[in-house]
C-alpha cells in the first residue's frame, strides 16, 4: 500500500524542485510585472496605488516609448531576416564536410561561445570613427569611411551587424546539422525525376528541415527583442536616441534615473504580448508547413 | 576542356572566399589580442599594424590591478559553478519524470518549462530584483545563482533524451528489481550523458559571459563577476585606452576560447546536437 | 517453478479494450507458447504477468497467490525483451549483477553464480566487455543470462529470437529447447513465428482479437484444430479453404495432402487443374492449381508434372467448418451428409 502511495508522489517528487524554482523566478515575476504594470508605485517609494490601465495610456502617448518600439522591431525584423538567409545560404554552401568547409564553420560558430560584452566592445574598437580599423582599412583602399556608430543612419545597423555576426555561426551549424539529417536517397529519387537544383531546395529540402527553421526563427526573435548588452556597450541607446530599444528603456525607466516601476513594467507586458503574439503566429503560419518525421 | 578549367576556376575562387570568411570571424579577436599588447600610440596609429614594438605586457598588469580583478574572478567561477551544481541537481529528475512517467499535471508542468524557456531575464529582472531587495539579499551572490536554479532548456533536451531510450530497459530493469531513484541514476542517466554534458557545456559558457543580469542586480563591488568589472573598465576614465579595454576583455574572453580551441569538436557537436532536436 | 492463473483479466489502453475476462492457466513446468498475429493481445498479456504493464481488473496468481499487487521486481519472475534491453553502459557482468544487487545478494555468491551462468552460456570470455562491442547473438545470451541468475520460478520471453538472422534462430531455437529441459521452469514465450512455436512449445496457446482461439498440444493444433481460425494460421502455406457446395459450409485440406499425378487415380476426391505458378523450396516444391475459377495450393516432393493434371484427396484429410468458422467434427450429424457433398463438388 505505502509503496504504491509511493510510486504516485514520486513523479512529483521528481519535478517539484524544477516547478518551485520557475514558479518563483519566471511565474512569480510575470504576474507581478502585469500587476505592477497597473500601479504608480515609484522604487522605495510608500504608496502603491492601483492605476488601472493609465500606464499603458501614458506610455503610448510618450514619443521615447514608441521610438523604442520602433526601433525594436527595425532591429528585430533586419536581424532575423538576415540571419536566416544568411544561415540557409552558408549551410547549403558549406554543405560538403570538406576540410577547408569544417574550418570555416568552426571559425563562423566562434563568437558564439564568446560574451556578447566583449564581442561590442571589440566591434566598438574596430567601428571606432578616428582610429578603428574598419576605417583605417577603408581609407588604405581609397573607400569613403563610415561613421558607424555615431550617427543616427548607420547606428542602428551597425548594431544588426554586430548581432549577425555573433550569431550566424550558430544557426547556420543548426541548419547545417538539419540538412545532413536528410537521407541522400531522397536527393537521388528527386533527380531521378529530373528536379532541378532549386526546385529540389524549395520542393524537398526546405520543408525537411522546417523544424529547424521553426526553431531558429523563434530563438532568433525572442534573442533579437531582449537586446541590451550592445547597446548597453556601443550606444547608450544614442546617438540621440536612434538605437532606444524597449529593453533598454524598460531598465532605464525602472533603475536609470525615475524608478517608475509602474511604467516600467506597463512597458514589460507590451513586450511579453508581442513576443507571445510572435510565437504565436509562427506556429500559426508555420505548423501547417512544418514537417515533421 | 573549356568547361573544366572554368570548373577548377570556380573551385578557386569558393575556396578564397572561405579563407575570407575565416578571416572576418577569426580577425577581430587577433585585433583584441593585438591591441591589448600596444601602446596607446600604437594602437590609434596609422597605418594600422597588427604588431607592436615591444609586447606591453604592462596592460594587463594595470587592469588587474584597477579593481579586486582576483575577486571578480572568483566571483565569477563560484556564481557559474554553483548554477550548474543546483541546475543538474534539479533538471534530472525533472526531465526524467516529465519523459518517463503518466501523471496527472504532467502537461502543466512541461507548459510551464515551455513558458521559462521563452521568458528572458529580461522580462522578469524588476520582480526578482524587488524580491531579493525586500529579503535583504542584495549584497550576496545568491542573487545571481538562485534565479537560474532550474535551466528551463536543459529540462527540455534531457527530457527528449530520455524520451528516446527504449522502455525495454525501463521494464527490464524494474523486473531486476531496480528501484526508480536507482534505474534513474544508474541506468538512465549514464545513457544520455552526451546531452548533460552538452547542456552543462552550454549553460557554462552562458552564465560565464552572461552580463545582463549581475549588470542589474549587483551594486557593490564585493559582488561584481568578471564582466561587470570589465565593463565598468570601458565607463571609467580609462575608456578610451583601447589598450586596457582589450587587455580586460581578453581576460575575460581567454579560458573561454582556450576551451573552445581544443574543445571545439566536442562543443559544436554539443550545440548542434541540442539544436537540431 | 510455478504455476500461474489468470483470472477474468481485462486490459484497456484509454478507450481500446484489447484483453476482456480472460482466463488462463499456464501449467508448472511447461514450456508455453503464446502465438498470434501482431495486435492479438499475446504481448500485453506477457506484460500483465511481468507487472510491467498491470491489468486493468481481475487476478494474477503465481502458485495460488495473489501477485497483482506486486512489483515487478518482486513477482519472481525474468523476461527478456525482443531487443534484449541490456544495460547499453554497463559491462556485461554488470548487467548480469545489477538484479542480484537489488536482491542484495552477497559479493561471494554474486561472483559464484555470475561464473556458474556465464559458463552456461559461453559468455565467461566478455564478462568485461560492453554491450555495444557485441554480436546479435552474444547480446541474446547476455539477456538469457541476465535472467537465468536470479534463478526465477518463471521465464518470460518477448520474441527474443526475432533479431536473430535465420541460421541464428534456428541453432537457439534448440538450445532453448534444451535450457528449458535443464531447468524445468515454467517458460512462456511470445512470438509470431508458427515454426517457433510449433518446435519449442508444450503447449501452444493461440490468441486472435484478445481472444483464445486454442490451447492445445503443437501436434493437436496443426492436426485437429477447433476452428477455421486456427486451421489457417498455423501451417505454411496456409490450409486450403473451399465453399462446401449448396450449403454454407466449408471444407478445409493442408496443401501437403493433395496427391497430384498425371494420371486418373480413384481417391474421395477427385479433380483436374492447371498449375499456374511452381515455386521450388528445394526439398519439394509448392504448385498453385487452378480449376473451376477456383484456384488452391498444393505441396509435393515431385517436380515431373505436366501442366494439366489430376489432384486427388483421402476422405480423412478433409476439415469441415459451419459458416462461423466453428470445426464440424465427425460426430456432427450434419457431418456425413457435407462430407458427401465435398465429394461432389
Amino acid at each position: 500500500m505505502i509503496e504504491k502511495f509511493w510510486q504516485k508522489c514520486l513523479p512529483y517528487i521528481f519535478v517539484a524542485p524544477a516547478m518551485v524554482f520557475m514558479a518563483v523566478f519566471t511565474l512569480y515575476p510575470l504576474g507581478n510585472m502585469i500587476y505592477l504594470s497597473m500601479t504608480d508605485w515609484v522604487l522605495m517609494s510608500k504608496t502603491k496605488n492601483f492605476v488601472g490601465l493609465d500606464n499603458f495610456i501614458y506610455i503610448a502617448q510618450r514619443a521615447d516609448f514608441l521610438n523604442a518600439l520602433g526601433n525594436t522591431f527595425f532591429y528585430t525584423f533586419w536581424t532575423v531576416l538576415t540571419l536566416m538567409v544568411a544561415a540557409l545560404v552558408f549551410a547549403v554552401l558549406l554543405y560538403k564536410n570538406t576540410r577547408l568547409n569544417n574550418l570555416v564553420r568552426t571559425a563562423m560558430f566562434t563568437p558564439h561561445v564568446i560574451a556578447l560584452l566583449s564581442v561590442s566592445m571589440i566591434w566598438s574598437w574596430l567601428m571606432n570613427e578616428d582610429s578603428g580599423l574598419l576605417n583605417m582599412l577603408l581609407s588604405a583602399v581609397g573607400l569613403p569611411t563610415s561613421r558607424w556608430l555615431n550617427s543616427s543612419d548607420t547606428a542602428m545597423a551597425s548594431l544588426v551587424l554586430v548581432s549577425w555576426w555573433k550569431s550566424v555561426g550558430y544557426y547556420t551549424l543548426i541548419i547545417f546539422a538539419a540538412l545532413q539529417g536528410i537521407p541522400a536517397e531522397i536527393y537521388e529519387a528527386a533527380e531521378l525525376d529530373n528536379a532541378g537544383a532549386l526546385n529540389r531546395f524549395l520542393r524537398i529540402t526546405l520543408p525537411m528541415i522546417s523544424p529547424q527553421v521553426f526553431l531558429c526563427l523563434i530563438t532568433m526573435t525572442i534573442g533579437s527583442f531582449k537586446v541590451f548588452e550592445t547597446i548597453r556597450v556601443m550606444t547608450a541607446g544614442g546617438p540621440g536616441k536612434s538605437t532606444q530599444v524597449l529593453v533598454y528603456y524598460i531598465y532605464n525607466t525602472a533603475f536609470g534615473m525615475q524608478f517608475k516601476i509602474g511604467v516600467a513594467s506597463a512597458a514589460g507586458v507590451v513586450l511579453l504580448v508581442i513576443v507571445g503574439l510572435l510565437t504565436m503566429l509562427y506556429f500559426l503560419v508555420l505548423s501547417k508547413r512544418v514537417h515533421y518525421q | 576542356m573549356q568547361q573544366k578549367a572554368a570548373s577548377k576556376c570556380w573551385h578557386t575562387i569558393g575556396a578564397l572566399a572561405k579563407i575570407a570568411i575565416i578571416v572576418i570571424f577569426i580577425f577581430p579577436f587577433v585585433w583584441m589580442l593585438s591591441t591589448s599588447l600596444k601602446t596607446y600610440k600604437e594602437s590609434i596609429a596609422y597605418p594600422p599594424s597588427l604588431l607592436m614594438a615591444q609586447p606591453q605586457w604592462e596592460n594587463f598588469k594595470t587592469v588587474w590591478n584597477s579593481g579586486n580583478y582576483l575577486m571578480y574572478f572568483r566571483n565569477t567561477i563560484v556564481v557559474t559553478l554553483s548554477i550548474l551544481a543546483i541546475q543538474t541537481f534539479v533538471s534530472v529528475p525533472c526531465a526524467y519524470a516529465l519523459a518517463r512517467y503518466e501523471f496527472r499535471g504532467s502537461g502543466l508542468c512541461f507548459a510551464i518549462v515551455l513558458i521559462s524557456f521563452m521568458v528572458p531575464t529580461q522580462l522578469t529582472f524588476i520582480s526578482v530584483y524587488i524580491m531579493f531587495a525586500d529579503l535583504e539579499m542584495l549584497n550576496t551572490l545568491w542573487p545571481q545563482i538562485l534565479p537560474f536554479g532550474a535551466n528551463a532548456f536543459g529540462i527540455f533536451m534531457l527530457r527528449q533524451a530520455f524520451k528516446q531510450i527504449p522502455g525495454e530497459i525501463v521494464e527490464a530493469a524494474r523486473l531486476d528489481g531496480g528501484s526508480e531513484v536507482s534505474i534513474m541514476l544508474k541506468i538512465m542517466l549514464p545513457m544520455v550523458k552526451p546531452s548533460l554534458v552538452a547542456t552543462t557545456m552550454f549553460s557554462f559558457i552562458s552564465h560565464w559571459n552572461d552580463y545582463f543580469w549581475p549588470f542589474v542586480i549587483t551594486n557593490s563591488d564585493a559582488i561584481r563577476p568578471l564582466t561587470v568589472a570589465i565593463a565598468q573598465l570601458r565607463d571609467s576614465e580609462n575608456g578610451n585606452q583601447w589598450q586596457l579595454v582589450m587587455a580586460g576583455n581578453v581576460i575575460l574572453v581567454l579560458p573561454i576560447l582556450l576551451v573552445y580551441i581544443f574543445l571545439h569538436k566536442r562543443i559544436i557537436s554539443g550545440f548542434v546536437y541540442n539544436g537540431i532536436k | 517453478m510455478a504455476k500461474i492463473e489468470l483470472v477474468k483479466v481485462t486490459k484497456r489502453f484509454g478507450n481500446t479494450t484489447v484483453l476482456e475476462n480472460l482466463d488462463l492457466t499456464i501449467e508448472d513446468g511447461e514450456f508455453t507458447v503464446l502465438i498470434g498475429a501482431s495486435g492479438c493481445g499475446k504481448t500485453t498479456l506477457l506484460r500483465m504477468i511481468a507487472g510491467i504493464g498491470p491489468q486493468t481488473s481481475g487476478q494474477i496468481l503465481m502458485d495460488g497467490v495473489d501477485i497483482s499487487d506486486l512489483p515487478p521486481g518482486k513477482r519472481d519472475l525474468a523476461m527478456v525483451f525482443q531487443n534484449y534491453a541490456i544495460y547499453p553502459t554497463m559491462s556485461v557482468r554488470e548487467n548480469i549483477e545489477y538484479g542480484l544487487k537489488n536482491k542484495k545478494v552477497p559479493t561471494a555468491e554474486r561472483n559464484r553464480l555470475i561464473e556458474e551462468i556465464s559458463e552456461i552460456l559461453g559468455i565467461a570470455d566478455y564478462l568485461k566487455r560492453r554491450p555495444s562491442q557485441l554480436s546479435g547473438g552474444q547480446r541474446q545470451r547476455v539477456a538469457l543470462a541476465r535472467a537465468m541468475v536470479k534463478k526465477p520460478k518463471v521465464f518470460l520471453m518477448d520474441e527474443p529470437l526475432s533479431n536473430l538472422d535465420a541460421k541464428l534462430r534456428a541453432h537457439m531455437r534448440v538450445e532453448l529447447i534444451e535450457l528449458h529441459k535443464k531447468l524445468n521452469t515454467t517458460f512462456v514465450y511470445v512470438t509470431h513465428d508458427q515454426v517457433e512455436a510449433m518446435s519449442m512449445a508444450d503447449r501452444i496457446i493461440l490468441m486472435d482479437k484478445g481472444v483464445i482461439q486454442q490451447e492445445d498440444s503443437p501436434s493437436v493444433i496443426y492436426n485437429n484444430p477447433c476452428n477455421r481460425f486456427t486451421a489457417q494460421f498455423i501451417g505454411s502455406p496456409q490450409m486450403n479453404i473451399l465453399k462446401v457446395p449448396d450449403t454454407e459450409f466449408f471444407f478445409g485440406f493442408r496443401p501437403e495432402k493433395i496427391e497430384l499425378s498425371n494420371e486418373k487415380s480413384d481417391k474421395f476426391v477427385q479433380k483436374k487443374a492447371r498449375i499456374v505458378t511452381k515455386e521450388m523450396l528445394g526439398s519439394e516444391t509448392l504448385y498453385q492449381l487452378y480449376f473451376d475459377n477456383i484456384s488452391v495450393m498444393a505441396k509435393s516432393l515431385s517436380e515431373r508434372f505436366s501442366d494439366e493434371i489430376y489432384f486427388s484427396l483421402n476422405r480423412e484429410d478433409i476439415l469441415l467448418f459451419d459458416k462461423a468458422g466453428a470445426r464440424i467434427y465427425n460426430k456432427d450429424n450434419r457431418f456425413a451428409d457435407t462430407l458427401e457433398k465435398v465429394r461432389g463438388f
